[in-house]
């Protein structure tokens, strides 16, 4: 982040406005930026999704490949998630960017993993020996902050209508991929003592750290990640699952 | 699988001095000082500029010029088999062709001591990605608004059974006999990218080379469109983002209710 004059002027405007139940860019501080996602974009994924979370832009591609699973669980698969935070996305984007795009990769991973979306022993194709990897590769192409939430929703989007593409790799017809209820992840950050949901990547600048709650379609926490130097008391991390679990139910209800 | 006979057309229907099926928009991204997305027949390429500007590490600078830095790099789901996120071999020396063809575009000596990044980003990959990585690439970097001498307007030509075929697909280029890409500075008419490979006779080269630098031509009035799209709507200039041409299954999210749970209202009031 650079330090100019102007951006710390600003800083001290956001973090002042958010003090007083405002954004700069309008919004309540419980209130999402609108999203858009398109499912299908590339034809050879086996599911896709291009998001648009307010100026935060990401293209989801899932490939189901046949792997060899893990030893300690020879009878489920293998899912692996990557996400590229690229030049292209940020001019902050500059050197090396692997530290913060694991960290993302790894939280929405958990999310996704623990959701009961995917069934793991559903993606063995016979144990011990076969078994379905399932990668979900995330490419950032413009970064306006919440990537985590963003990245969830492209992947849960993208596995929608997804089949095992048996025929590809000489095992009979292609069958649909069964999946439960996805995952819906919200981030928070804390600035001036509030908690505002979905913070861009000037909000998040101005942070005095971050939380990250992905919750299954009954409001249980299924991942959870406290971020960016900061600190919360138990009771605001309280708070943050109460207006988690609310909010998850408006993501949800758009996307019916 | 390639045509057999000379007289039969090509596996995609097109007729042999055709180019697939090209869509360019200017200005695309929020945070590239330029940017440019092409769909190219199947091809999807997001490009973003930024600089000239001081690079983090200065060593490698020119005291006479700016320099351009195209780094191309193909997403993991943009070829069948998922290919390892990060720099191989291919995507460097087309990085450095890149690079080196758009040097010409650009008026390098009037930003000494800065770098030109050009990111090039391969969403998916079917056939002649440096082209329209390099058309586009072009166009990103005259939407960030940059001094340059002229486009650089770029395009493949193959040969398949014995004929000399525009625009390869790819499978003409898997199973083809050879594969040339093009790229030209339109005002000029003179080349900046030129490869080559396979095999190409005394009797085709000419016609080839001459076929591939009248393409470019076209795919020039194509460049001027998408920067004249960018600026002259109703004379503002706007982050435009077109939707991605999807394939079967595809759907369309949108949220943009106002919906707020009342629990942060509630919990704000108190």
């Amino acid at each position: 982040m650079s330090r100019d004059p102007e951006t710390i002027m600003r800083s001290l405007v956001v973090r002042d406005l958010i003090g007083t139940g405002k954004r700069t860019d309008g919004r309540s501080l419980g209130q999402m930026r609108p999203f858009t996602v398109e499912t299908g974009v590339i034809a050879q994924a086996d599911g896709s999704a291009r998001v648009r979370l307010g100026g935060t832009e990401l293209v989801v591609g899932v490939k189901l490949m046949p792997t060899g699973p893990y030893p300690d669980h020879p009878d489920e698969g293998v899912i692996h998630t990557a996400l590229q935070l690229l030049p292209i996305a940020s001019p902050s984007f500059d050197g090396d960017m692997a530290v913060e795009a694991t960290e993302i990769a790894r939280v929405v991973d958990r999310g996704i993993r623990h959701s009961g979306m995917i069934d793991m022993k559903g993606l063995c194709i016979s144990p011990g020996e076969r078994v379905w990897g399932l990668y979900l590769d995330i490419h950032v192409l413009d970064h306006d902050g919440n990537l985590f939430d963003a990245s969830t929703l492209g992947i849960a989007l993208s596995m929608k209508g997804m089949a095992f593409p048996n025929s590809r790799f000489g095992m009979g017809e292609d069958v649909p991929v069964p999946l439960g209820e996805m995952p819906v992840t919200l981030t928070f950050a804390k600035v001036a003592g509030e908690l505002i949901l979905d913070p861009t990547a000037e909000e998040e600048g101005v942070s005095d750290g971050r939380i990250t709650m992905s919750l299954d379609s009954r409001g249980w926490v299924r991942a959870l990640q406290l971020g960016g130097c900061g600190h919360f008391t138990p009771e605001e991390v309280k708070r943050a699952y109460r207006l988690a679990m609310s909010s998850a139910e408006v993501v949800r209800g758009s996307l019916r | 699988m390639a045509a057999k006979g000379a007289n039969q057309g090509r596996t995609d229907g097109r007729s042999d001095d055709e180019i697939r099926p090209i869509r360019l928009h200017a200005g695309v991204l929020n945070n590239a000082h330029g940017s440019a997305y092409i769909e190219w027949g199947k091809n999807k390429i997001m490009v973003g500029v930024y600089g000239p500007r001081k690079p983090a590490r200065q060593e490698g600078l020119r005291p006479d010029r700016a320099l351009v830095r195209c780094t191309y790099n193909m997403a993991p789901f943009s070829v069948s088999d998922r290919k390892r996120p990060g720099r191989d071999r291919r995507s460097l020396e087309i990085s450095k062709v890149l690079s080196e063809a758009l040097t010409n575009a650009v008026l390098v000596e009037r930003f000494p001591r800065t770098v030109i990044d050009v990111n090039v980003e391969v969403l998916e990959a079917d056939a002649g990605t440096r082209c329209a990585a390099l058309t586009a690439a072009s166009v990103a970097l005259a939407d960030a608004g940059l001094q340059m001498r002229d486009l650089v307007s770029a395009c493949a030509v193959g040969v398949v059974d014995g004929r000399v075929v525009l625009d390869p697909s790819r499978d003409e280029d898997n199973f083809g006999d050879g594969d040339m890409p093009i790229g030209i500075l339109p005002s000029s008419g003179e080349i900046v990218l030129l490869q080559m490979d396979g095999a190409l006779g005394p009797d085709q080269f000419g016609s080839a080379l001459d076929l591939g630098v009248e393409a470019c031509r076209r795919i020039h009035a194509l460049q001027r469109d998408a920067l004249l799209m960018r600026y002259c709507q109703d004379g503002v200039s706007r982050i435009e983002k077109p939707p991605f041409s999807g394939y079967g299954g595809t759907d369309t999210i949108i949220m943009d209710d106002e919906e707020v749970p009342p629990i942060w209202r509630e919990e704000v009031m108190e």
